[in-house]
């Protein structure tokens, strides 16, 4: 986009230009930083890798002997994935952008970026949640099993240390959330929507303006979500009769279905400015919304050993062929972005 | 003189002027950023943005420190909180001035 013909004309309110005009130009300044977040492909990259790390986990999970996990001293290699399958989409985006982007493009920190330390703290949290979600489902069974029983009362330590541990989530989950999750203030609009609507509700016109624009809104927080939940039906009935030979459940494609729809949206959203200059984004968004699930069962599923539910077995292979897309696609922005930005032969004033 | 020239004419003069609007802009959207990113982003030449930099940083509008990323040398800049509350109100004031021209528009 260029900057300046982008403000070069009507700027000033003074030359009779409406001030919706300059607010405008404001407006598409302010948002560029923002925009521009993923235009080196290092988010789809990060977020490649990811998924690519959970499609594999399984499969490691299937290949390592048992004696992996039973000493302290061999145990790590099978968390080394999960680490990195839960860092990459922070790590990832970071290197891209210290050693590739920033010496191209200049650095530029945005606000409200997740810091090192707060992802930790998230993932102890959620780790807490999961954890206490878990003991409080078995601790609930084993109580339901224990009442039947006459010997409950030599059961009672174990409830205790079961409650203990629980306890002990609730209380990490609870202190780290409100630590962490805080209200991020809002990134600055160059409008004031507070005051253009208090305005245009006093004049007649206005007051049509603000029901198409409520309209609009509602139309858009109702519209979405039932057309995106609508094309996920309509893909996984497509999947069924597209697939008739293979052997997948409905609840099978209907969590694949969900993964892959959720995937696409996010391929759109962050590709939102750079696939009007990349038209072949337009391929990968249609590859990643029908080619993962028709692939999946021509891969090998990791069925035994893996640790996955049946529901859950078929996702793999769709993962794999979700992160090879997401990667492959990052990897080629990485390549324009590169070819379009040389270093430049610059001296700081 | 009418309220829509009033809201125009009390328009920061630091910072409505094309090259530094877009400084700001750019700017207040950020935590920080250096030199090269702004250079890129405004078009504007060396001096010109230094110089627009300058006016910026005596109006007390923006910070600039100059530091090193390993070897190279390399300016930061971030906008200070005067320099965001100044903007925040040159953007309340154009607003000002969007509402003035709706209503001017009223009919009658």
């Amino acid at each position: 986009m260029q900057t300046q013909s982008l403000m070069k004309d009507n700027l000033h309110p003074l030359s009779g230009v409406p001030a919706a005009a300059d607010l405008a130009q404001l407006q598409a300044l302010m948002q560029r930083p923002a925009q521009n977040v993923n235009a080196d492909g290092s988010f789809e990259l990060g977020w490649g890798v990811a998924v690519l790390l959970g499609g594999l986990i399984p499969y490691l999970n299937a290949t390592l002997p048992k004696t992996v996990w039973a000493s302290w001293w061999t145990s790590w290699i099978g968390y080394v994935p999960f680490l990195c399958f839960a860092f990459s989409p922070y790590a990832i985006p970071k290197i891209i952008k210290r050693f590739i982007t920033w010496p191209r493009t200049g650095y530029v920190a945005n606000p409200n970026e997740v810091k090192l330390t707060q992802l930790i703290l998230l993932m102890i949290m959620g780790g807490a949640i999961g954890l206490g979600l878990a003991l409080a489902f078995f601790f609930v069974s084993d109580l339901r099993e224990a009442i039947g029983r006459s010997d409950v009362h030599r059961q009672l330590p174990h409830f205790i240390w079961v409650g203990a541990k629980l306890l002990v989530c609730g209380i990490v989950a609870v202190y780290l959330g409100r630590k962490t999750i805080s209200r991020r203030p809002a990134l600055p609009t160059a409008y004031d929507a507070a005051l253009i609507q208090q305005k245009l509700a006093q004049i007649p016109a206005g007051r049509k303006q603000l029901h198409a624009v409520k309209f609009t809104l509602l139309g858009m927080f109702v519209g979405i979500p039932i057309l995106i939940g609508g094309v996920a039906l309509g893909l996984i009935f497509w999947y069924r009769i597209a697939l008739p030979q293979v052997g997948i459940s409905w609840p099978q494609l209907g969590v694949a279905g969900f993964l892959v729809v959720m995937n696409a949206l996010l391929y759109l959203m962050a590709n939102a400015v750079v696939i009007r200059q990349l038209w072949w984004k337009w391929l990968v968004l249609a590859f990643l919304l029908v080619a993962p699930v028709m692939l999946a069962p021509a891969i090998p599923y990791p069925a035994v050993n893996s640790g996955l539910s049946p529901t859950l077995v078929s996702l793999p292979p769709v993962m794999l062929c979700l992160g090879l897309a997401w990667f492959l696609s990052g990897a080629a922005t990485l390549a324009w972005f590169i070819r379009r930005h040389p270093l430049p032969d610059l001296e700081d004033p | 003189m009418n309220e829509q020239l009033r809201a125009i004419a009390d328009l920061d003069r630091v910072i409505h002027e094309p090259g530094r609007m877009m400084i700001v802009a750019l700017l207040a959207a950020v935590a920080e950023c250096d030199f090269l990113y702004l250079l890129r982003e405004t078009e504007l030449n060396k001096g010109n943005l230094s110089s627009h930099l300058a006016k910026l940083e005596a109006a007390g509008y923006v910070e600039i420190e100059k530091t090193y990323r390993g070897k190279v040398p390399q300016t930061l800049l971030r906008l200070t909180p005067p320099g965001r509350a100044a903007f925040a109100a040159y953007r309340q004031r154009l607003n000002a001035a969007l509402v003035e021209q709706l209503q001017a528009r009223r009919p009658s």
